[in-house]
């Protein structure tokens, strides 16, 4: 069963130059468990996203223009803020990208994390301390009775970042938000955090939405991905085929892109341009003007987000067969193979 | 093997920063950011320095540059010593080293337009003048190097606000290219870029190289962006360079445990390889470099240390044949002698 089903969700920020759409038609289902990678360039939307299911935007200028966010049944959008605030923390919790400006710098870790149970659980101080402690050593904290009397400046970014996720499932959430987690870590904590994250998820099944530019880190821990392009979704499909069979011109140049995928040396596919004004967005599909196999008909309408293969969607009218071969073409093109 | 004189050659470069004491109430501490340090760089290729935060490669690399004097240990350039030059000559080595920083959003005055960006160390340098009358002149040395780094000369009379981050990086490496340099330092010119960015701008420097013969030294934390564009790679930790080996070489058949542990940290953009990849996690956190540990400072963290690993530094000495330099009293031949016997591997 889906734990959160997000159906066409729209908003926008508005601002006296207009409103930005940030979010429009965004539609896909978590279920219990499963991990879903949510990708995209600065400035997709992401973010954006992850707030709007929050509801922590500021309205105004935020707005929501249509949708629905349920989790576990429960329509998100027309809850009153004060139960909002239990959801928050509680059913859903969230790590940011960095766990210096997401822990409060005068509390130790240990209140911090006490704090946020006891918003959520009805515990005493003293349960609410060991619960804390418990957390912290959950996370491979070691000796964490001494470290949660710890601040956060006198631990390193990794062992931040473990503090912050340790507060984020110390409530046990169904769902957890994890926005670019990983990001400010060098590449070995950053190793060590996503075994953490695997482990803790599989230990209590909880499902978990992954944002993150990295597609390294997709491949490693994401059983579906959702590719973010101009506040819309534009393929959404299981990590295998997406990597292997992309339907859409942009996820398959963001793969392109990567130098780990191109031979050394060799000129790597770029996309042209920049990710569009969202105030000035381009006729028909958002991402034709830096599509190398865009005609017309893309300039035409805006496609929409429709099955291309089981289980595989793409917002592209292009034929995935057809697409595929241009992409070789122009992969073979680029480096030609000696 | 090349017997031709190093474009740059660092010899047991050291760097001690001091910190704490005075006012602050710390202890006063010797925190050993460069700790000796050998490596050369021959005229066209490529070298890449990798390591996490707090390795000390970027102290190396502005040790390169003179832009911090050493405390031990000397940088030669084209065979001479920078130490010992006065301010003049100093000035002329610097024309033939140039840097481009990771951040193009601090690295450029905000209040400065392009133009005057990117005519600054043609002015310092005394290529054109600093007056109106050689508006002309400047304008036109602006826009030859605009367009050949991607923007178009029109652009010079625009701020880096008007700029994404990817043409920001741009304007940075036309500022670097414009004395016509030998050497550029490249300190993570595209950790800060998007994915799609970060590869405009690699195919940039590749075509920068080959048109012009330039040398890089490029710092990162990114194995696979080295992977890509660098000739030799040269693995730091805590100050000192632990591997050094060509390229493929470094990716095939590392010896040192602390590079087989980086390559396995690495994500590859392949799910079905990430599924059966085993990797080696590290154990426990990066020690502080105002506390090194004893003998070889990866022991305390290294899956295969033994006794003589706590008490004895180990050497960088050669290893695999040509160019291939290990420091480790007992190098492994594969990521799997790093690995415990049952596969279960996974959790910490």
């Amino acid at each position: 069963m889906a734990t959160l089903i997000v159906d066409e969700l729209s908003g926008g920020f508005r601002l006296p130059a207009g409103t930005v759409p940030a979010l429009d038609g965004v539609s896909f289902t978590l279920d219990e468990g499963e991990t879903i990678a949510l990708v995209g360039e600065s400035g997709s939307g992401k973010t954006a996203l992850i707030l709007a299911l929050m509801r922590l935007h500021p309205t105004p200028p935020f707005a929501y223009t249509g949708g629905r966010i349920a989790l576990e049944g429960r329509d998100l959008l027309t809850l009153p803020e004060r139960s909002m605030r239990q959801i928050r923390g509680g059913a859903i919790a969230t790590v940011f990208q960095d766990p210096m400006t997401s822990l409060n710098p005068v509390m130790t870790v240990g209140a911090q994390i006490a704090e946020a149970v006891r918003i959520h659980q009805k515990v005493g101080r003293e349960e609410s301390r060991r619960v804390a402690v418990n957390a912290l050593g959950e996370v491979g904290i070691a000796n964490p009775e001494a470290r949660a009397r710890a601040y956060p400046h006198q631990l390193s970014g990794g062992m931040r970042q473990r503090v912050a996720i340790a507060m984020a499932l110390a409530c046990r959430p169904k769902v957890l938000l994890a926005d670019e987690p990983t990001t400010a870590l060098d590449v070995t904590s950053q190793a060590q955090i996503v075994e953490l994250l695997k482990e803790l998820q599989h230990r209590h099944g909880t499902a978990v939405i992954l944002v993150t530019h990295d597609l390294g880190l997709v491949a490693q821990i994401a059983e579906r991905v959702l590719v973010m392009y101009a506040g819309r979704l534009v393929e959404t499909a299981g990590v295998d085929d997406l990597f292997a069979h992309p339907h859409m011109p942009y996820t398959w140049a963001l793969l392109q892109s990567m130098p780990s995928r191109a031979p050394r040396g060799a000129d790597l596919i770029t996309i042209p341009g920049q990710p569009p004004n969202l105030l000035h967005l381009p006729p028909g599909c958002s991402f034709s003007p830096r599509c190398p196999f865009a005609g017309d008909a893309c300039r035409a309408a805006v496609p929409s987000l429709a099955e291309r293969s089981p289980g595989h969607s793409a917002a592209c009218i292009l034929e995935p067969a057809d697409l595929s071969k241009r992409q070789r073409d122009l992969e073979t093109e680029v480096s030609p193979t000696p | 093997m090349t017997t031709n004189v190093p474009l740059l050659e660092v010899r047991d470069l050291r760097k001690v920063f001091h910190t704490g004491g005075g006012l602050t109430g710390q202890p006063r501490r010797q925190l050993h950011a460069v700790n000796g340090v050998d490596l050369a760089v021959q005229p066209g290729q490529t070298v890449g320095i990798v390591g996490e935060s707090g390795c000390g490669k970027s102290t190396l690399a502005r040790l390169m540059l003179g832009l911090y004097a050493p405390t031990a240990g000397e940088v030669l350039f084209e065979g001479a010593s920078i130490a010992g030059l006065s301010r003049r000559e100093l000035l002329s080595v610097r024309r033939n080293m140039q840097i481009v920083f990771q951040d193009p959003y601090s690295s450029l005055d905000p209040r400065m337009r392009l133009r005057d960006i990117i005519a600054e160390p043609l002015v310092t340098h005394g290529q054109v003048g600093r007056g109106r009358g050689s508006l002309g002149r400047r304008r036109e040395r602006v826009g030859e190097l605009l367009e050949a780094v991607g923007l178009s000369a029109d652009d010079q009379d625009r701020y880096p606000r008007e700029l994404s981050g990817g043409q920001r990086q741009r304007v940075g490496i036309a500022r670097a290219l414009a004395l016509d340099p030998k050497l550029l330092v490249l300190d993570e010119p595209v950790s800060a870029l998007d994915v799609s960015i970060q590869a405009q701008v690699i195919n940039l420097l590749a075509r920068m190289q080959r048109e012009r013969g330039l040398t890089y030294v490029f710092v990162t934390h990114d194995l696979s962006v080295l992977r890509h564009v660098a000739d030799y790679v040269a693995v730091m930790y805590l100050g000192r360079v632990v591997e050094f080996a060509p390229t493929e070489q470094l990716f095939k058949h590392a010896r040192h445990p602390y590079t087989l542990s980086l390559l396995s940290a690495v994500p590859v953009p392949d799910p079905a390889l990430e599924r059966r990849r085993r990797r080696i996690v590290l154990q426990g956190e990066l020690p502080s470099p105002d506390n090194l540990p004893s003998g070889c400072s990866f022991h305390t963290r290294c899956p295969v240390a033994r006794d003589l690993c706590s008490h004895e530094a180990p050497r960088l000495d050669p290893h695999n044949g040509p160019g291939h330099q290990a420091a480790c009293h007992f190098p492994v031949s594969s990521a799997e002698d790093l690995l415990p016997a049952d596969s279960s591997v996974r959790g910490l």
